[in-house]
């Protein structure tokens, strides 16, 4: 195995979140790739659509999106 | 907090953040979960997150309190207030981030989430480290 990889999917490294990040920020994240949390190692993976994911994964996409506060 | 919602935060963090997290000043006004989140690149950081006697009504506060100072990448400090770095304070101790707006913020969202919307805001500190681009750069506003 890859060793970005594990069994949740590709192991992102922190230039892949940030693009992914600035991507959705920009309207220009490929929406079938989602960015999951996997408890089991605490990492971000990137998750291939129909791709088996730990029942205890959580989506990050959404919360991503839900937006940031900023100052006034 | 009432015992029942801290159960319930408890058996969430358990599951997701096993003995990473401590919470103080239980039942008091200053209450606090303290907790240490790993971002991808291996780097650690502490956060404290604040609690009001109503929560989860109310938005919690959260707080980067190591390392200090979070450097920018002029190497300069975070300081004060900044739309461009979503942060909300700086008192020396500790950077307030910007998290949940709080019409996005409702009592059924747990520490959890919030623990990970901060993970985001240091993925995006980070990625402004390597690159110089503002943290608004990488976060939905």
């Amino acid at each position: 195995m890859d060793n970005n990889q594990n069994n949740n999917g590709n192991k992102a490294s922190n230039q892949v979140i940030t693009k992914t990040l600035e991507e959705m920020n920009k309207g220009l994240a490929n929406n079938s790739n989602q960015l999951v949390f996997d408890p089991s190692t605490g990492e971000f993976v990137v998750a291939k659509p129909n791709q088996q994911l730990s029942p205890d994964a959580t989506t990050i996409n959404s919360i991503a999106q839900d937006g940031f506060a900023k100052t006034i | 907090m009432t015992p029942q919602r801290l159960q319930q935060e408890i058996a969430i963090l358990e599951k997701y953040f096993p003995r990473k997290y401590k919470f103080e000043n239980l039942y008091l006004d200053n209450e606090l979960l303290d907790v240490g989140v790993k971002t991808q690149s291996g780097k650690v950081y502490r956060l404290n997150i604040k609690l009001k006697p109503d929560y989860p009504n109310s938005l919690p506060s959260v707080y980067v309190v190591y390392p200090l100072p979070l450097l920018k990448h002029d190497g300069s400090a975070i300081s004060g207030a900044s739309h461009d770095m979503h942060t909300l304070s700086n008192d020396g101790s500790k950077i307030q981030l910007c998290h949940y707006k709080p019409e996005n913020w409702n009592p059924n969202h747990s520490l959890y989430r919030v623990i990970l919307k901060a993970r985001i805001w240091l993925e995006a500190y980070e990625g402004h480290l390597a690159t110089g681009n503002p943290i608004d750069n990488y976060l939905t506003s």
